[in-house]
């Protein structure tokens, strides 16, 4: 029960979920124009009807233009973070509706959709990276708990995604093998679809999906995941027909992923060399970007909080030193580490660690923080 | 702390609870019914080709529908044999409707 009580009492920071909100308004806004044609062919009367429940309401007996321009309305303004509690609420009763007016408008991404949309609704998510923000509307902490369930949702989503493709049709690889590309440049020919090949991609899909579910809910994991994740939503829009929906899928279930990193602002301490005019560009980059608070920045030349860090002179002034609860980094690996809380590169860094790129990285680091120009020389030396 | 839950905290408690159970036990439920099967997350598990449809009119004679020029979208996780007689049977010549979808046949005489 203690348990429970911290998980509905705590308070996090806004940032992280406003990040997703903006994500998701975006993959809100694209999914309207994969639904829009069924809309519209909904509200032709030749054309069949399935509702759930007999004479029930339904928005396909609306003009199909006017439930797009709401729909394109309220994305716009949760993405933006505008009202976002009532554009969330709002946007939240519009997705189910449409999901729930005919069986024929259902579809897997629309119904996660409605369910991101209003967990992120309910975290108040327009907080932090908003236009209610900038009104001063926004808050400086958000409950916890429903940023729990969005977390939740996404693990639930890998979880039976992987479960319900274990059966003799998937792992045969006819379900990959028919849904390949046929056309264009990115095509899968014909000869290549083998039952080796397909079966094989079927089991390494059905892996992939268990793993996610499994990697994001475990810390030491987290990182490869979020590598896997990527990938997996990046190689099926690639290989797969049709590309929009699989494109609009991987924002729709990419943007909560922000949500799996450690929210405590200025959890990573970095420790930089404040002479170099060369770091000062890229520190400030890093300012720019830490849209999660996450980094905290301490010039090498504050020697109090160098001793405080138990950051010796010699490496303060050697290379870029992060320092964060149970490690420390220094050179490319610190960088590599800064990019791995930052919301536009937390994704792909962890690529950044695999040996050939961290070999290469570190040589290059070496050789642009020997050749760096100082403007200001520093009183120790 | 106090052992007293506030009530905002009991509230969230269960809002957070009765969620959660929605998230899991939805999927858990559908779990067992045929691929795919709707707020299940079973998207690609199985194949989902679209249903095969005929009209048979009075002198028995069957006549293939196409489908496509009839459905707004040809989910796999409905059963059309209903929705596709319904609209089949709204031409007075039509005796019944046959429906081929889910590795299922099914005709449905027209009332």
């Amino acid at each position: 029960m203690n348990e429970l009580r911290n998980v509905v009492t705590r308070q996090v920071s806004p940032r992280a979920a406003g990040f997703a909100r903006i994500v998701l308004g975006a993959g809100a806004l694209l999914k309207v124009i994969e639904r829009a044609p069924v809309l519209d062919r909904l509200s032709d009367p030749s054309v069949v009807r399935a509702p759930y429940l007999v004479a029930q309401p339904s928005l396909a007996d609306l003009p199909p233009e006017l439930v797009v321009i709401v729909w394109i309305v309220l994305a716009t303004a949760f993405a933006v973070g505008a009202y976002t509690t009532l554009s969330g609420i709002a946007l939240t009763g519009l997705l189910a509706a449409v999901l729930l007016s005919d069986q024929q408008l259902y579809s897997n991404h629309l119904y996660l959709l409605t369910w991101l949309v209003g967990l992120l609704t309910l975290a108040r998510s327009g907080s932090a990276l908003s236009i209610d923000a900038r009104m001063g509307r926004g808050r400086r902490t958000i409950p916890a708990w429903p940023i729990a369930l969005v977390r939740l949702q996404v693990v639930v989503v890998y979880l039976f995604a992987g479960l319900a493709k274990v059966n003799f049709t998937y792992l045969s690889g006819s379900v990959v093998a028919a849904s390949l590309r046929s056309e264009g440049p990115l095509a899968i020919p014909m000869e290549w679809r083998t039952f080796e090949l397909m079966a094989g991609a079927a089991i390494l899909s059905i892996l992939a999906e268990i793993g996610l579910a499994v990697g994001l809910l475990l810390p030491k994991w987290r990182r490869t995941a979020f590598v896997v994740g990527l990938g997996l939503h990046v190689g099926i829009a690639i290989v797969f027909d049709p590309t929009l929906p699989l494109i609009v899928f991987a924002l729709i279930i990419l943007s909560p992923y922000v949500l799996f990193l450690d929210d405590r602002p200025g959890r990573l301490t970095v420790v930089w060399d404040d002479s170099c005019t060369f770091c000062r560009g890229w520190v400030a980059w890093f300012r720019r970007l830490d849209w999660l608070g996450a980094v905290r920045l301490v010039p090498n030349s504050d020697d109090a909080a160098l001793d405080r860090l138990d950051v010796r002179r010699e490496e303060a002034d050697q290379a870029l030193q992060l320092i964060s609860d149970d490690s420390r980094a220094q050179g490319f690996r610190a960088v590599v580490g800064i990019l791995e809380a930052l919301p536009v590169s937390f994704l792909l860094a962890p690529l950044l660690r695999l040996w050939p790129i961290a070999r290469i990285g570190d040589a290059v680091y070496r050789r642009v923080a020997g050749r760096r120009s100082c403007g200001i020389t520093h009183p120790l030396g | 702390m106090s052992d007293r839950w506030p009530p905002r905290a009991i509230l969230a408690a269960a809002l957070f609870v009765a969620i959660a159970v929605v998230q899991v036990g939805v999927p858990v439920r559908q779990f067992v019914e045929p691929r795919p099967a709707r707020f299940g997350w079973h998207m690609y598990s199985n194949l989902n080709p679209p249903p095969l449809a005929w009209v048979e009119g009075a002198d028995g004679e069957r006549t293939e529908v196409d489908v496509m020029q009839v459905l707004g979208d040809t989910r796999a996780e409905i059963s059309w044999s209903g929705p596709l007689a319904e609209r089949l049977c709204a031409d007075d010549d039509v005796l019944a409707v046959i429906v081929f979808d889910r590795a299922l046949e099914r005709r449905v005489p027209c009332q």
